[in-house]
């Protein structure tokens, strides 16, 4: 038999979408007052109260030795207070429990629940950074390395919970995707950790290789922009794959990107995007949260695409393939060839070079197409350090035509060709499963 | 009808201890001598109408019991004060305390600017409350660039690091 919890009959009805989460208690005692389910004698009893335990603050801030504070003290100790109690009553549900707690308990009863809930969730937003720390994303964007890297960390060494609650004390310049409105303190700070956890993960199933190309054709030096990373790899993937392209693929070309847009209104972009996006889920291991995350994305993404389309600035989601380019960064497969002089120069100056790094970094530094780097590494007699060297400096879709170029040992009748495809299997063994995994879906693909 | 604003400013005008204020005062002079200074009705309702005052002038929030006591036992004997001038001095001192609790933004604490404000009433401020205020506010003042230079300097460094 069904239990009825005839508890819920007994809570005051509110409309929740009327809560401001950023001042929750507030406004939840305004919408009892208004609904006349706390009485002014409740209103009365909850302003005695605060000022009961704003007194007992103010000593202990001032470690009883002062009779007085600033009128701005006050008020920030009163609003820490609040905000506590907020905390506490959020973790109620449905809204109208939380309204119940505020009628039947004491507002200091209410701040010691507030109180705990703030600190678990000091503790939850730190275990969050922990993580955050230990798989960083690694990027040059000044915005994601100062706020990660130094941002939260000093967000930690200045939050008081104990009197000052509310307070953010850092601005959090790298912008997450979804954002968090009208939040503050901790409650801002451990959503803000959350988002960019998912949002690192989300990155860490693409070539960092291929996100730096994306960003870098896109808004040429995106060091100091403050661009969202998470965005423009969701975009591009969900564009690629909804074209048929591998799921791992993020740039995509702006000629189709304007093709595939065209004529749709938001709702049937939105229905293309969610479609995509289950595409994704099968193809990569996201965690249930992280498939949440990408859900709750999508919205954004759409709005994002549509701005674009409308400001004309869609070259900055999906860069025209002479600005990949231009902008990539080692070699392209439709570099530019070397002429038989340059050829020979550059031969003559491979040999000139030390085996290893050395010679490694002058083939690196004077090939700009896939033709001449296979040529080179054929005909430079570059001993096996020297290419171990070399194909770590090769970024991963270059790795992905080498293995193209040398599929099978079987395939292969010169010594040199056996030599090199015997090296490149050695270094490829000794990569992270997931790199190679990515190597070898780019040489598939 | 509830808001912080609101809750401050019932604080303010309903549960401020103004009332014990009153009740310990009024106590205080009938107990008669302080250090020889004795404080007439007349004295007493000056120095509680300049704090109520000088809290609104300043800005500030009194939670706890007044200073009134501290600072009647630091000056009371004073070779400046006298049982005639006695409510006018204390209330002028009043004023200045609180003047000087937000100059110093808080770091003093009670006591200590108390004794602060007793060492130059009786020393360089030669029972001048004026040249009192002056004398402190410009040791602030300077300790607090003083302390804003190692800040930059401190700054500066850890930067070069």
């Amino acid at each position: 038999m069904k239990m009825t919890d005839h508890s819920l009959y007994h809570l005051p009805l509110v409309d929740e979408s009327r809560c401001d989460k950023g001042q929750f208690f507030i406004s939840l005692v305004n919408l009892g007052a208004e609904t006349g389910y706390l009485t002014d004698c409740d209103i009365e009893r909850l302003q005695c109260e605060s000022v009961e335990i704003l007194k007992t603050l103010a000593a202990k801030l001032t470690k009883e030795k002062s009779s007085s504070i600033r009128n701005e003290t006050a008020q920030k100790l009163v609003s820490s207070v609040y905000y506590t109690v907020g905390v506490y009553l959020k973790t109620l549900s449905p809204v109208g429990a939380a309204l119940k707690e505020i009628k039947n308990k004491t507002l200091s009863e209410l701040f010691d629940s507030g109180t705990k809930a703030v600190k678990q969730l000091v503790s939850h937003a730190k275990n969050l950074k922990t993580i955050l720390d230990k798989n960083p994303f690694k990027t040059k964007n000044t915005f994601y390395s100062g706020t990660v890297k130094k941002g939260l960390d000093a967000f930690f060494s200045l939050y008081n919970a104990d009197f000052f609650a509310d307070e953010t004390h850092i601005t959090a310049d790298y912008p997450v995707f979804v954002p968090i409105n009208s939040l503050t303190g901790i409650e801002f700070i451990d959503l803000y950790i959350e988002r960019l956890t998912f949002e690192n993960s989300f990155c860490s199933f693409f070539s960092p290789d291929d996100i730096d190309l994306l960003l870098t054709a896109s808004y040429g030096n995106y060091r100091d922009a403050a661009v969202n990373i998470y965005s423009h790899v969701l975009i591009g993937s969900l564009f690629s794959a909804a074209s048929g392209s591998s799921c791992t693929q993020i740039i995509y070309p702006s000629e189709n990107a304007v093709r595939v847009i065209s004529g749709k209104n938001r709702e049937e972009l939105l229905r293309v995007f969610t479609q995509t996006a289950k595409k994704l889920f099968l193809q990569f291991d996201f965690s249930d949260k992280l498939k949440e995350y990408v859900l709750m994305s999508l919205p954004y993404a759409v709005d994002t695409v549509i701005n674009a389309r409308v400001l004309g600035t869609l070259n900055t989601l999906f860069p025209s393939g002479a600005a990949v380019h231009e902008k990539a960064p080692i070699i392209v497969t439709e570099g530019e060839m070397l002429t038989q002089t340059e050829y020979s120069e550059l031969l003559d100056k491979i040999d000139r070079a030390e085996q290893g790094e050395e010679r490694a970094a002058v083939i690196i530094n004077g090939v700009k197409s896939f033709s001449d780097l296979f040529d080179i590494i054929r005909d430079s007699q570059a001993d096996k350090k020297t290419l171990v060297c070399l194909f770590g400096e090769l970024p991963e879709y270059a790795l992905s035509q080498l293995i193209r170029q040398y599929p099978d040992e079987d395939l292969l009748s010169d010594e040199r060709d056996k030599e090199i495809y015997n090296t490149l299997r050695a270094f490829l063994s000794a990569l992270p499963p997931e790199k190679l995994v990515r190597i070898m879906n780019g040489a598939a693909d | 009808m509830s808001s912080e604003k609101s809750l401050l400013a019932l604080f303010n005008s309903q549960f401020s201890p103004y009332e014990n204020d009153e009740k310990e005062m009024i106590s205080l002079a009938n107990a008669g001598d302080i250090n020889g200074i004795t404080l007439t009705k007349e004295d007493v309702t000056l120095i509680i109408q300049t704090k109520k005052n000088a809290l609104a002038q300043t800005g500030r929030f009194e939670f706890d019991k007044s200073p009134y006591e501290m600072l009647l036992r630091a000056f009371a004997d004073s070779p400046y004060i006298t049982s005639s001038d006695a409510g006018t001095v204390i209330a002028e001192l009043i004023q200045i305390f609180y003047e000087l609790k937000n100059e110093c933004d808080d770091a003093m604490t009670d006591e200590e600017l108390t004794d602060k404000m007793k060492n130059t009433f009786n020393g360089a401020a030669a029972g001048s409350a004026e040249m009192l205020r002056d004398i402190i506010e410009t040791e602030i003042r300077q300790e607090r660039q003083i302390n804003s230079a190692a800040d930059s300097f401190a700054y500066a460094e850890d930067e070069n690091d």
